[in-house]
C-alpha cells in the first residue's frame, strides 16, 4: 500500500513538472513573439519581394493502389506504375477465374493556371497472343476521386477494350481522377457493360498490356 | 530521465518530418516533373531556323528518367480543344520533321532540372501553320516477368506530359473564318441559347471565342455571356455555343455577337487576332418567348 502511495506521489510530481514545463514553454513562446514584434515594429522597413511562380499545368501525380475487394482496404501502394492482375482464384461454382483484388490509379493534375487541359487514357490490348486477350474481362471505371475506396462519382464505366477516353478539366473537379481496374465478376451491378468474367477455360499463359496516360493543355 | 527526454524529442522530430514530407510527397506517389512551356508558338521565316529551349523541373526527392519523342497532333472534330495524337509525319501539316531537340533521354536529378534545346527549320516553301507535339514520357519500371507456368495478367502504365508546337511560316499566315447559321433559341427548360457555325477558312489554327450582349434600344444590357471556345486547324468546322439561363422581359432588343479569332495569339502574347462582330434584332413577348430574330438592317 505504502509503495502505491509513493508511486502515486511520484506520478503527481511528474505531472506537475510536465505542467510547469509546458507553462514555461508557452510563456517563452509568447515572450519571443512579443519581443520579435516589438523589434520588428521598431525597425520596420518595406521590402519589395518578387517571386516567380511557374505555370504548373503540366504537373501530374500518380498513385497506384492494390485494393482488397472484400473490404476495400489498401494492401499495397506501389511506386512501380504497373498493375499485376495475376492474383486469380478459381470460382469452381461458376467456372470462372476471379480476383480478390482490384487496382486504383489515382491521378492528381497539378494546375495553377486558368488554362484548360485534358487527360487522355489510352490502352493497348492485354493479350497473350493474337487470339487470346483479356480486353473484355477487365472493367475500367473513371471516378472523381475521394479519400475512401472505391470513392467518388462514376464518370465512365467501360471494358478495358473500349476505355480510351479523353477527360477535360471541367469533368474533373480539383484535377482529381480515380481509375479503377478490376477483373469482371459476373455481377452486372459491379461490372462494366460488355465485360464478362474470365472463363476457367481461358488459355493459360502470360497476358500483358499497357495503359498510356497523357496530360496535355488545350 | 535524459534518455527518456531525448527519445521523446527524437519521436517528435521523426513525427514532424513524417507529417511534413508525407503531405508534400506521398509515399509511393509518382510525381512527374513540370514543364515550363506546355505550348511553343513560334513564327519562322521559310528557309530559316529558330531556336529555343524547354526546362523540365523535378520537384521531388526522387530522380526521374525521361525519354522524349515527337508526334503529330490535330484537334478532334468536336473542336472543343480535345486532341488526337498520331505518329510523327503522318499529317500534311506536320512540323515533326522540322524539329530537332537534345537530349532525347536523360535523368532529372532529385530537385533538379534539365534544359532541352530545340531548333525548328522551316523549308523554303512552307506556308501556313504546322504542328507537332514533344512528349516527355517517364521511363517507369515494369512488372518482372512472371512464372511461365502460371496464368498471369499485367498492365504497365506509361505516363507522359506534352509540349505542343505551333509553327507559323512567317509572312504566309491567313487567319480567317466564316461565322454563319446563327441561331437564337429557347429550350424547354427556359434557357436561351445562341449557336453559330464556325469554319476556319485560313491556313493556320484558330482558337475562336467571344461574347454576346442583349441590350435594349437605350443601351441597357439585359443579358451577356461568353461563347465556349472553338479550337480548329485550317479547314476545320465547329460550333460556337453560349447560353443565358435567366428570363428576358418583354421588349425589343439588339443582340450583338463579338467573336475573337485571335485568342491563341493573345494566349502566347503574340498580339491580337481579327474580331468579327454581328448584330441582330430580337423581340421577346410577355411569356418570355422569342417572337422575332433577324439580322440588323
Amino acid at each position: 500500500m505504502g509503495g502505491n502511495y509513493l508511486r502515486r506521489d511520484a506520478l503527481k510530481e511528474d505531472l506537475k513538472m510536465k505542467k510547469n514545463s509546458l507553462r514555461q514553454f508557452l510563456l517563452a513562446g509568447v515572450f519571443i513573439l512579443l519581443i520579435s514584434s516589438a523589434v520588428s515594429a521598431a525597425t520596420s522597413e518595406t521590402l519589395n519581394l518578387s517571386a516567380y511562380v511557374p505555370d504548373a499545368v503540366s504537373g501530374l501525380t500518380i498513385t497506384v493502389n492494390k485494393i482488397r475487394a472484400s473490404d476495400n482496404a489498401i494492401v499495397e501502394t506501389g511506386s512501380n506504375p504497373a498493375l499485376n492482375l495475376a492474383d486469380f482464384t478459381v470460382d469452381a461454382v461458376n467456372n470462372i477465374l476471379t480476383s480478390p483484388y482490384y487496382y486504383s490509379v489515382d491521378v492528381q493534375v497539378n494546375d495553377n493556371t486558368s488554362s484548360n487541359w485534358s487527360f487522355i487514357h489510352q490502352v493497348s490490348s492485354i493479350q497473350r497472343d493474337a487470339q487470346n486477350n483479356l480486353d473484355e474481362n477487365i472493367s475500367v471505371t473513371f471516378l472523381t476521386q475521394l479519400q475512401t475506396f472505391p470513392g467518388g462519382n462514376t464518370l465512365i464505366k467501360r471494358s478495358f477494350k473500349s476505355s480510351n477516353v479523353n477527360l477535360s478539366k471541367s469533368m474533373l473537379p480539383g484535377g482529381q481522377l480515380r481509375i479503377i481496374y478490376g477483373v469482371a465478376t459476373g455481377d452486372a451491378n459491379n461490372d462494366a457493360p460488355n465485360t464478362t468474367p474470365v472463363s476457367i477455360s481461358k488459355a493459360s499463359g502470360t497476358y500483358t498490356g499497357s495503359v498510356l496516360l497523357t496530360l496535355v493543355t488545350y | 530521465m535524459k534518455i527518456n527526454t531525448l527519445s521523446k524529442k527524437l519521436v517528435v522530430i521523426i513525427l514532424f518530418f513524417f507529417f511534413f514530407f508525407g503531405f508534400i510527397y506521398p509515399i509511393s506517389a509518382i510525381t512527374l516533373p513540370y514543364l515550363n512551356k506546355s505550348k511553343v508558338r513560334v513564327s519562322v521565316v521559310p528557309g530559316q531556323q529558330e531556336y529555343g529551349d524547354i526546362v523540365i523541373e523535378n520537384s521531388t526527392p526522387d530522380e526521374r528518367a525521361m525519354q522524349l519523342y515527337l508526334e503529330d497532333w490535330r484537334y478532334l472534330p468536336i473542336c472543343d480543344g480535345s486532341k488526337d495524337f498520331l505518329p510523327a509525319n503522318t499529317l500534311a501539316n506536320s512540323a515533326a520533321s522540322w524539329i530537332t531537340f537534345s537530349p532525347a533521354e536523360f535523368i532529372v536529378p532529385a530537385f533538379g532540372r534539365q534544359r532541352i534545346s530545340y531548333s525548328i527549320k522551316a523549308p523554303a516553301n512552307a506556308s501556313g501553320g504546322y504542328y507537332a507535339v514533344l512528349f516527355f514520357e517517364m521511363i517507369a519500371g515494369k512488372i518482372p516477368a512472371p512464372d511461365k507456368n502460371q496464368t498471369s495478367a499485367s498492365v504497365n502504365l506509361a505516363i507522359r506530359i506534352a509540349s505542343l508546337f505551333y509553327v507559323e511560316a512567317d509572312g504566309t499566315i491567313k487567319r480567317t473564318a466564316v461565322i454563319d447559321n446563327i441561331a437564337f433559341k429557347k429550350d424547354d427548360a427556359g434557357a436561351f441559347s445562341i449557336q453559330a457555325d464556325f469554319a476556319n477558312t485560313g491556313n493556320v489554327d484558330i482558337t475562336a471565342g467571344g461574347t454576346f450582349h442583349i441590350m435594349d434600344k437605350e443601351g441597357l444590357i439585359y443579358a451577356r455571356g461568353e461563347f465556349s471556345n472553338a479550337y480548329s486547324f485550317a479547314g476545320d468546322k465547329g460550333k460556337l455555343v453560349a447560353t443565358w439561363k435567366n428570363k428576358i422581359p418583354k421588349g425589343r432588343y439588339d443582340l450583338i455577337l463579338t467573336v475573337d479569332l485571335g485568342k491563341a495569339l493573345e494566349e502566347a502574347n503574340l498580339g491580337r487576332g481579327p474580331v468579327v462582330t454581328r448584330e441582330f434584332e430580337i423581340e421577346i413577348n410577355e411569356k418570355g418567348e422569342i417572337v422575332e430574330f433577324k439580322n440588323s438592317a
